[in-house]
């Protein structure tokens, strides 16, 4: 249960500081179809100006809670502030918020300057035609003024409904997963694009996403979703150097765990002992209140080292046998065998020096710093988030299958 | 097919040269002529009521052409009571269109974008008149006209055109709006259109083509309509009623003139629809 | 947890929506099933007045004097049924696998049919099968008719009418179910080593059931409660079950024993239809 404690604590955190203007604030959110419970009390506050992901696996919640911000899915429980003002039950229209839809949702009979004017007529703004054409020239298509969607391509497609949400200057721009049918190059355009206009226009993106290498890559803050909870939330290099559960650990990159025990302490780090080896790992960096453990290191912050030379007192070691070695152009991946464990560890080693491969059977010293070792809870399921991540590189088009069959069972649509 | 039973020995295959050629023909050929002589069959008729339009009848009955008239066509309302029967079925057809369209219109809308209870039932409910032969309808309408006290006349007809048109408008429009993103009305609602705005500003345009082809539908359903109202006319004359009564003692070929031009005026209609729908599915690729 | 008020407002939103069309079937379509059952049960004259008197009798009486009406109806429907069967299902089949650029000219004529008048197009069946008309003359010639026989007015005449008339209500739904069947599926039938006609058998034809069952109702049901084809194209000894309802109900004024023929037509027309479709589905689990 200790990834409950830390999203709570987390939120407490958060509630404890005054809620700035512009600041959005989820409160205790609940949201259940039929006995499913798909966002379960979920605490999040998202800083004023800010490009904040939301993080997780297909399923996991993180779309329902998109639009319950947007007010097309209503909570259960809880409540959302904006700004400080409850808007929990201030319908869709009325909100001060706007989406970007994963399927663009571009009203095919109308024009693109049209389609972009759409919420500015709504609310009867004046100046339209400069405002449409100021945003239009941002996304960098004033010549497509006239076409209608269909005449466009996917990417096009999506910087219209980008334009189409801006340019009505919400308080809050809601992201769903906005990139998923792009391919992977086009993809990366668009993160980079995204990024800047944000950074221009200082406004508060909430992205939604399950590809933890574009959240990495845009996101100021991420917030890791599973089952319906926040696992954990931080700056994308203090998730991925630091993770506190085995699910993070996973989905964010890849981690080798290994089952340990506390032995003691010995100034700011933890003595634990994995596989009749002694690992040490800074103080802060364990997340365990049991003696039982999984320390963790990244597979690219291992050495692996020949038998025969001394490690160095300032890192830890394990030894095992090579079992397999994969050549993937930048680096080399190495599967270790380690006495005493089930798993084998992996090693990422960048092609740098010289020489051979080491050959499978070679024993070797798996060698880190101790700073890049975490312990985790023992009691988790070390395999928790593995497999669940997309990256771009495989240029899978996800679609949240669970959620979108779960609200067609259960959701009232609009 | 051939090259693979080529590689096995012909014994193992089971396999038959006559069946394959009787299959390859029948795919090829017998198909084609079943079609042509379809068509034949469908057509026929309709030319026969052509042709009958400009036949000058030996006798009463206009069964067996005689002679080539213009006649007819000239002369269209000469038969007493043929065009205001003409004129009382297209007030009632454009009528129940209307009245059925918005009715149907509505509930198209509630059925295929909310979820509610009794969604099922009510989508079983809009099916079960098309399941009931037109004469139980026409006949239990005539036992309720009677017991209620409501006159047999266009009136009578009128309720019972819109009742049987509802159920085709939205089967049609409820094709339609499937055919649409859901969220494209979340998508105006998000930015800043009400529900009501977001009909017609979203909902409405795009659906069009599918309540225009339901009223066209209900229009013509309710135009040529025999049966129910052959139950509820009373003294009213309809189009389908003067033919039926004239069929009797000899139908006018000017029936035929009449049955014509409808048949014309519609078949140009659908045409230019499916053009205007091709063309419209090419721009926009 | 009490709704807001916005909730509730959306909660009936769907159901003020359907209220018209609701209350429309209400009262022009339930009100009058009702009033047909409850006038099946009465007794009395047209001139001296019905009563309600639980008359089940008229049931009795309705079987025993028409059954032979009836049993010609369900006959004469499902021989048309199957007729338009044969015509329309080669003919979807062609419209969809080999028209090419002419597939939207055919469905078009398809369903010309329907543009044409009701009454007009099947009074120009007389015409087409008229004594001294082309097609019992070719048959006359052939000796497959001999010179004292002829068309109209026979049953052939009535399931001819029936069948036309109802024919595109065949066509259209096998139609859309052919044209759902994803190609590849036969290709890959084909490359499993089914001939043309296998392929047909297997995978084609099981494929299209959905939309041959939909089309066989949407032509049974009117063929078995027709009454115009049998009156236009018949004679007295052809009458179905259609035109005794209506001359029971327009000029002998029996309400009672009109009304209770047309519950005994729903019942008989609903119990074929759910049978058949038990069986069907049965088939499809074999």
């Amino acid at each position: 249960m200790t990834e409950v404690i830390t999203a709570e604590s987390e939120g407490l955190k958060q509630a404890t500081a005054l809620p700035g203007e512009g600041d959005l604030d989820l409160r205790g959110l609940v949201k259940r179809y039929g006995k499913n419970t798909v966002v379960d009390h979920l605490d999040l506050t998202i800083p004023s100006g800010q490009l904040f992901a939301l993080l997780g696996p297909s399923g996991c919640g993180k779309t329902t809670t998109l639009r319950m911000v947007a007010g097309l899915e209503h909570p259960d429980e809880g409540q959302i502030h904006l700004s400080g003002t409850d808007i929990t039950q201030l319908r869709t229209f009325r909100r001060p918020v706007n989406t970007v839809f994963q399927s663009y949702a571009l009203f095919p009979h109308l024009t693109i300057f049209e389609n972009v004017a759409f919420g500015l007529r709504e609310r009867r703004k004046k100046d339209i035609k400069a405002k449409v054409s100021r945003i239009l020239e941002t996304v960098e298509l004033q010549a497509m003024a006239h076409r209608k969607p269909a005449q466009l391509s996917g990417g096009q497609q999506q910087r219209v409904a980008l334009a189409r949400a801006l340019v009505n200057e919400p308080q809050v721009l809601l992201l769903d997963e906005p990139l998923g049918a792009l391919d992977m190059k086009l993809r990366r355009q668009m993160q980079y694009q995204i990024k800047q206009i944000q950074n221009e226009l200082g406004l508060t993106f909430l992205h939604v996403t399950h590809d933890q290498e574009e959240a990495m890559t845009m996101a100021d803050k991420i917030a890791v979703m599973n089952n319906g909870r926040i696992e954990q939330m931080g700056a994308p290099e203090e998730l991925y150097e630091s993770p506190r559960t085995a699910f993070v650990a996973n989905f964010l990159g890849s981690s080798n765990l290994l089952e340990g025990e506390v032995r003691g302490t010995d100034g700011d780090v933890v003595v634990t002992e994995v596989v009749g080896q002694q690992v040490r790992v800074p103080k802060d960096r364990v997340h365990s209140a049991h003696q039982s453990v999984f320390v963790g290191v990244r597979p690219e912050k291992i050495h692996v080292v020949e038998h025969g030379t001394a490690p160095d007192p300032s890192e830890n070691e394990i030894s095992g046998i090579v079992l397999d070695s994969s050549f993937i152009g930048i680096g080399t991946e190495y599967v270790v065998t380690v006495a005493g464990s089930f798993e084998p560890m992996k090693a990422f080693v960048q092609n740098r020096s010289a020489g051979a491969r080491l050959a499978p059977g070679t024993p070797v010293s798996l060698r880190w710093q101790i700073p890049f070792t975490f312990a985790l809870d023992g009691h988790e399921d070390p395999h928790a988030g593995e497999g669940s991540a997309v990256g771009p590189a495989t240029g899978h088009i996800s679609v949240d299958a669970d959620e979108m069959s779960a609200r067609a069972k259960h959701g009232p649509r609009k | 097919m051939t090259r693979e039973t080529a590689q096995r020995p012909v014994s193992q295959l089971n396999y038959s040269p006559k069946r394959e050629r009787i299959s390859g023909f029948f795919g090829r050929h017998i198909i084609r002529v079943i079609g042509a002589l379809a068509t034949v069959y469908l057509l026929l008729p309709i030319a026969v009521i052509i042709v009958m339009s400009l036949n000058k009848p030996a006798g009463r009955y206009n069964f067996t052409f005689n002679e080539f008239t213009l006649d007819n066509w000239t002369n269209m309302c000469g038969p007493y009571g043929l065009c205001s029967s003409v004129t009382l079925s297209l007030q009632i057809a454009l009528a129940a269109a209307v009245a059925a369209t918005v009715i149907g219109v509505l509930a198209a809308y509630s059925l295929s974008r909310f979820r509610f209870r009794g969604h099922g039932s009510a989508n079983i409910l809009v099916l079960l008149p098309m399941t009931m032969p037109e004469v139980v309808l026409g006949a239990s309408l005539l036992t309720l006209y009677v017991n209620v006290g409501i006159p047999l006349g266009p009136l009578a007809i009128l309720l019972a055109h819109i009742m049987f048109c509802i159920s085709f408008v939205i089967i049609v429009v409820k094709a339609r709006l499937a055919m649409l993103d859901a969220n494209l009305t979340e998508a105006a609602a998000d930015l800043y259109a009400t529900p009501w705005r977001a009909f017609k500003r979203v909902t409405l345009p795009l659906a069009a083509p599918g309540i225009l082809a339901g009223a066209v539908l209900a229009f013509a359903l309710s135009f040529d309509d025999f049966i129910i109202t052959n139950f509820n006319s009373g003294n009213a004359m309809t189009f389908p009623m003067y033919v039926w009564g004239a069929a009797k003692r000899g139908v006018p070929p000017q029936v035929n003139v009449i049955a014509t031009v409808i048949f014309l005026i519609v078949m140009v209609l659908a045409v230019t629809m499916s053009i205007v729908a091709t063309v419209r599915e090419n721009r926009s690729r | 947890m009490a709704l807001t008020a916005a909730e509730k407002r959306r909660n009936w939103t769907p159901y003020l929506l359907l209220a018209p069309m609701l209350l429309w079937l209400l009262m022009f379509f339930l009100a009058p099933m009702v009033t047909l059952l409850m006038g099946s049960l009465q007794s009395g004259s047209f001139t001296e007045g019905f009563n309600f008197t639980f008359e089940v009798s008229n049931y009795v009486n309705a079987i025993v004097a028409y059954w032979p009406w009836f049993l010609r109806s369900i006959g004469y429907a499902l021989v048309a049924t199957l007729c338009a069967l044969l015509i329309a299902y080669p003919l979807a089949y062609m419209i969809v696998f080999k028209a090419g650029r002419w597939k939207y000219i055919l469905l078009v004529l398809v369903v010309a049919p329907l543009f044409a008048s009701f009454l007009v197009r099947t009074l120009a069946w007389t015409t087409i099968l008229a004594d001294e008309g082309v097609v019992v003359g070719t048959l006359r010639s052939l000796h497959i008719l001999s010179p004292d026989q002829w068309l109209l007015a026979t049953p052939v005449s009535v399931i001819a009418g029936l069948t036309y008339n109802f024919l595109p209500f065949m066509t259209l739904p096998i139609y859309v179910s052919l044209d759902r069947i994803d190609k590849r599926l036969i290709e890959a039938a084909t490359d499993l080593y089914a001939s043309g006609f296998r392929a047909f058998r297997r995978v084609t034809l099981p494929l299209s059931l959905p939309g041959i069952v939909s089309g066989m109702l949407l032509v049974f049901i009117p063929a078995a409660g027709d009454f115009v084809n049998a009156q236009l194209l018949g004679s007295v000894e052809t009458q179905m079950i259609g035109n005794v309802i209506e001359s029971q109900y327009l000029r002998a004024l029996d309400y009672p024993m009109a009304s209770a023929l047309s519950v005994i037509l729903i019942v008989l027309i609903i119990g074929l239809v759910t049978f058949s479709m038990r069986r069907s589905r049965a088939d499809e689990l074999l």
